[in-house]
């Protein structure tokens, strides 16, 4: 019945939204003990037993700030685009399967998530143009040169694991890792597909939207503090799902030597996580024609080589 | 083809202080750099003229506040050469100690922030912070304070060392051996650091002597020019003293000098605690002191951890008639445009940053 | 490549290293014995000479008014905004009566007029 599929719908979006939340918090957290540790020092301690509750008094105290709106700015667009990008970032979330808990299982799931994925750039874009702000447009002009020049490498590992399995579809892809993970099927392509990711994700060293020591704060300089925070969550959902996604398609899914649940994609997520954070903590940023260098052609020669060696395996 | 010109302001996350640059661009590549300076000036050389002789250290010590003991070690000798005062030798060791101690707080100072400007989340910035705290814990010990010691006097120090010192010192320098070869594989063993200090930056050996650059700067590109060697003062010549000199230019050579100046800090202190003979290093109370004579005019000069110090000073009876201060780090951001030149954009800030600036040096 | 491999190794060893922060203030710093804190007045001994107040490069101390049955004398009043505890007015004064001791977290306050302390005991 129609009311039926409703109600099922609305129940799958809140959980996925509660799940989607509380790891960003948690990540959020992690993330400050973790790279306090490498670094000699005690994270967040003093708010809530190991400091848990800091994230959430940072978020009170972002609420309550003013935000002043440049004179030129443009506030309908830059409005527009913050929440668009949140609202599109959370609807990929709601597409991925955890263990027998999906709303969709077509075979075309993976492309239409990067397709979603790659329609970010342009969000970003707008909103660098409407801040009217010299550094923040420079810095959203590097954005997007950086995302579209690592788009063809992922496509191509896309391509490459859709051509082994017979169907773009996430839980059939999990399901056909079952003997042997596709980590140590194609390394190359995983060595891509993470490094594509990390891109993505905008994190060290790819970082520039960040570079405080070449533009100030990137294309977020003007923003107040709501959005500021907005933007930030946005960024902890983002590195979520991009763990998500390699624990997913690379590393097994829920698979594991106990039985499978769901469990166990979820501790996967986390190493996934730690190791990106690891990198943050000792990796120092590329330079940007270094970048376009990496992306344009080391990496499409490896992910070119990945589909041959692919090709010819099978 | 227009130039754009942009305003890195002095209120900036990496600039090292407070430095306005107005950098004019063609596409992604510099034209030329010009620095305004300025804004941490507090006019210590004409405070200076209104003071008695001891009151001036306070105000020479802010003026670098990264290596304190070097610029008061300065001042104090410059008087004591205008007085005709020596020190005796136990206490021309214990100045070298300390001074050296001074010299390895500096440089790991510089080294924590120089990464931040590559692009480092802040990890070898918070290891060598707790390191150099160390560093600076012996430096309380011996004098009291651990940011502004005014610990030099006339013909020695202020007091003499605490007993167990030698043994704090020793145990410090044996981690901090470990450390930094542990600092140097993590920082040297990647390609990413590769790429950016690798033939950036380049000064010339010619550019070098003609533009006025002393410290690492200059040993970095060729010239084999240090004060402590060429015109040696207290007892280096017994000590073996040699100057580091790479002959690249670019950033990883001046990176690299200032790694092997603080190994070489070290068995300088270990040799010294070796020779240092016994005896009193405590020098003349402030109550003591004599007028200088009348119209003298004296000149020392003295290697400090980012170049050469020199002070002028024209001595009247109870206060100096005129001190003239030369800090290496003005004269080193002079050459900023000349290096500059040519690079892409995102190439400015490592520059900066291997250059070892201070901004209260710059100002004064 | 392989540099960013020996990388990594190197950087999983430094994971396993102390922390090096301490947490304040349940857990303090030890201080030396001659550690330049606080200043305090021994005010039976001061002989009101006035040393410390010319010697001090900042202008810090100025020598104030008090009664005493002996007459009008005069005390130390110090600033301490603009004090820099560079200990030179402790190494002057002949009877030994002004004294820098090791107590910090005396020289905070919500409020400037606090900080310009009479010479009572508490100076």
């Amino acid at each position: 019945m129609l009311i039926n599929e409703l109600i099922e719908i609305i129940e799958y979006f809140i959980v996925m939204l509660i799940t989607a939340f509380a790891f960003a918090y948690f990540f959020g957290w992690l993330e400050r003990k973790f790279v306090g540790k490498f670094q000699r020092r005690h994270g967040p301690t003093y708010l809530g037993k190991f400091g848990l509750l800091q994230n959430l008094a940072d978020f009170f105290k972002l609420l309550t700030k003013e935000q002043v709106w440049p004179k030129k700015a443009d506030k309908l667009l830059f409005l527009v685009s913050v929440f668009l990008i949140a609202g599109f970032t959370l609807y990929l979330v709601m597409l991925l399967p955890i263990y027998n808990f999906y709303i969709i299982n077509s075979s075309i799931i993976l492309l239409l998530i990067f397709i979603i994925l790659s329609f970010l750039p342009i969000l970003i874009a707008l909103n660098g143009y409407s801040s009217s702000n010299k550094f923040a447009m420079i810095s959203a002009q590097r954005s997007i040169l950086l995302l579209i020049s690592f788009e063809i490498p992922l496509f191509l590992v896309l391509i490459a694991i859709g051509y082994y399995v017979h169907s773009y579809s996430i839980v059939s892809i999990v399901n056909a890792q079952s003997n042997l993970w596709f980590l140590f099927i194609m390394p190359i392509g995983f060595f891509v597909f993470l490094m594509a990711l990390l891109a993505e994700m905008e994190r060290t060293p790819f970082d520039l939207r960040e570079a405080d020591s070449e533009l100030i704060a990137g294309w977020l300089t003007d923003t107040g503090a709501p959005y500021y925070m907005l933007a930030l969550f946005v960024d902890y959902i983002r590195s979520f799902f991009g763990a998500a996604i390699i624990s997913l398609l690379f590393l097994g899914g829920w698979y594991g030597p106990f039985g499978n649940s769901f469990i166990w994609l979820f501790i996967k997520t986390i190493f996934v996580a730690l190791f990106i954070m690891f990198i943050r903590a000792i990796a120092i940023r590329m330079r940007i024609d270094r970048i376009l260098y990496f992306g344009w052609i080391v990496l499409l020669a490896l992910s070119i080589i990945n589909l041959y060696l692919v090709y010819l395996g099978y | 083809m227009s130039l754009v010109k942009i305003n890195i302001g002095p209120v900036h996350p990496s600039t090292h202080g407070l430095l306005r640059l107005v950098v004019t661009l063609d596409g992604d590549t510099i034209v030329n750099v010009e620095p305004h300076v300025g804004f941490l000036h507090r006019g210590v050389e004409k405070l200076a003229e209104n003071r008695m002789y001891m009151q001036i250290p306070p105000f020479i010590e802010k003026c670098d506040y990264v290596a304190k003991t070097a610029m008061d070690e300065a001042y104090v000798a410059t008087v004591e050469a205008a007085m005709g005062i020596e020190p005796n030798e136990r206490a021309q060791y214990e100045r070298v100690i300390l001074l050296e101690l001074q010299r390895i707080a500096s440089h790991l100072l510089w080294l924590g922030a120089m990464l931040n400007d590559l692009g480092h989340f802040f990890s070898v910035f918070m290891w060598t912070f707790a390191d150099r705290d160390k560093v600076l814990k012996l430096l309380e010990e011996a004098t009291g304070q651990r940011m502004f010691y005014v610990n030099m006097r006339l013909g020695g120090l202020r007091q003499e060392f605490p007993k167990d010192f030698e043994y704090h010192v020793l145990d410090v320098l044996a981690y901090l051996e470990k450390r930094i070869n542990e600092y140097e594989s993590f920082i040297e063993n990647s390609s990413l650091f590769k790429e950016r200090m690798y033939k950036v930056g380049v000064l010339s050996r010619d550019d070098a002597i003609n533009l006025g650059v002393s410290g690492p700067v200059l040993r970095a590109s060729g010239v084999n020019f240090d004060v402590r060697k060429d015109k040696p003062y207290y007892v280096y010549k017994k000590l073996n003293f040699k100057p580091i000199v790479l002959y690249n230019g670019d950033n990883f050579s001046r990176y690299k000098v200032r790694i092997l100046e603080i190994k070489e800090s070290i068995r300088l202190i270990r040799e010294a605690f070796k020779q240092m003979p016994d005896g009193n290093a405590t020098g003349m109370p402030i109550k003591l002191i004599n007028p200088a004579p009348k119209n003298k005019v004296v000149r020392v000069s003295r290697e400090g951890p980012r170049g050469e110090i020199m002070f002028y000073l024209v001595a009247d009876e109870q206060r100096p008639y005129r001190l003239a201060m030369r800090t290496p780090a003005f004269i080193n951001l002079a050459a900023l445009n000349h290096i500059a030149k040519g690079n892409k954009f995102a190439n400015l800030f490592p520059i900066i940053g291997s250059l070892d600036l201070v901004m209260a040096d710059v100002d004064k | 490549m392989i540099e960013n491999i020996k990388k990594i190794g190197v950087a999983l060893k430094i994971l396993t290293n102390k922390r090096a922060t301490v947490e304040y203030p349940e857990n303090k710093e030890i201080l030396p014995d001659n550690y330049r804190g606080m200043l305090r007045l021994d005010i039976d001994t001061c002989i009101s000479c006035g040393a410390c107040a010319r010697i001090c490069p900042n202008s810090t101390i100025t020598m104030v008014d008090r009664d005493t049955d002996r007459g009008i004398k005069k005390y130390p009043e110090v600033n301490l905004e603009r004090c820099f505890f560079c200990g030179l007015c402790e190494e002057v004064c002949p009877p030994k009566c002004l004294v820098l001791t090791k107590s910090y977290t005396e020289v905070v306050s919500f409020d400037r007029r606090e900080f310009i302390k009479e010479p009572e005991e508490l100076n």
